[in-house]
Formats: structure tokens, C-alpha cells, sequence
């Protein structure tokens, strides 16, 4: 019985770590998603100008 | 050994199994989530660079004078721009991710390099033969 009880305190402790792991990747992954965003919005933009500067050579303005 | 002590020590590595599954599950994920979303910001960053330089590059050519000579040069470099970012937003947009896929966008940003040696080798062909 002492090794059962042993095992559950095992058990108790590792899911511990990793709800503690699980809430600072949450935090990381927030971080890194908000770049990625920026970035994203960033690329449309320069993509829009490129295109709008190639129609406007094309058109001869 | 009895049925009686076999039980604990039964609990017990089931135990450890599934504890060492749970943490090497939860590291293997969080690292893959934030690997793709890693290389599709770098991806971002450098496509966006690629395209400010075509810009800033056309600008300056049609007050030189020179972007009719360029136009060619300038449709190749954002069609290779466009058809990374194709492969980009396909791939970052997935809800699933592999190995395979941060690897691909990985490559596609890399391959922004290439557009631009391949923009500076064009466009220096064409005004040369102006």
C-alpha cells in the first residue's frame, strides 16, 4: 500500500509540472502568436504596395 | 509474489509511464507549436523585406527613368515573393502541424535570398543593355 501511495504522489506532482509547463507555453505561445500577427499584417502591406506599384508601371502612370 | 504485492508495483510503472508520457507529450508540443509559428514570422519578415525592396527599387527607377526596363525584373521578383507567401499562408494557416510543414516555410523564407540575388542579376542585365 505505501509503494500505491507513493505512485499517486508521483502522479499528483508530474501533472502539477505540467499544468505549471502547459500555463508558461501559454504564456510563450501568446507571445509568439501576437509576432506573428504583426508580422503577417506587416507582409500584406508591403505585398499591396508591390502590386499597386507594379499596376501603376504597367499602366504607364 | 503474491497477487497482493503485486498490485502496488503494478500502479507504480503504470505510474511512471504515463507521468514520463505526459511530460514528453506536453514539451514535444509546446516546441512543434512555436517552431512553425517561428519559422512563419521569420518567413513574414523576410518576404516583407523582399517586397519593400521592389518597391523602394521601382520608385527609384521611375525617377531615374528606367522602370519600363525594369517592369520584367519586377514581375519575376513579386511573383516569386507572391508564390512564397502562397506557400506561407497555406502552410501557417494549417490547424494541424508537422515537422515537414515548419520545414517548408522555413525553405520558402530562405528562398527570399534567392529572389533577391536573382532581382539584382536581372535588373543590372537590363540596365546594361540600356
Amino acid at each position: 500500500m505505501e509503494i500505491a501511495a507513493v505512485a499517486l504522489g508521483i502522479i499528483a506532482s508530474i501533472v502539477d509540472m505540467v499544468k505549471q509547463a502547459k500555463n508558461a507555453s501559454a504564456e510563450k505561445s501568446a507571445e509568439i502568436a501576437a509576432r506573428f500577427t504583426a508580422a503577417e499584417a506587416a507582409l500584406k502591406g508591403a505585398a499591396d504596395e508591390a502590386h499597386a506599384e507594379l499596376d501603376a508601371i504597367k499602366s504607364g502612370a | 509474489v503474491s497477487r497482493h504485492d503485486f498490485a502496488p508495483w503494478a500502479i507504480f510503472w503504470i505510474a511512471c509511464v504515463l507521468s514520463f508520457g505526459l511530460v514528453f507529450g506536453a514539451i514535444g508540443c509546446a516546441a512543434g507549436a512555436g517552431g512553425l509559428r517561428q519559422a512563419c514570422t521569420n518567413a513574414d519578415t523576410l518576404m516583407t523585406g523582399g517586397y519593400q525592396l521592389a518597391t523602394a527599387s521601382m520608385k527609384d527607377a521611375q525617377r531615374k527613368g528606367t522602370a519600363k526596363a525594369l517592369l520584367g525584373c519586377f514581375e519575376d521578383f513579386v511573383g516569386s515573393l507572391d508564390a512564397g507567401a502562397k506557400v506561407k499562408e497555406a502552410t501557417c494557416t494549417a490547424t494541424n502541424e508537422y515537422a515537414a510543414m515548419t520545414a517548408k516555410v522555413w525553405d520558402a523564407g530562405a528562398a527570399v535570398a534567392t529572389a533577391v540575388a536573382q532581382w539584382k542579376s536581372c535588373s543590372a542585365k537590363a540596365l546594361g543593355g540600356l
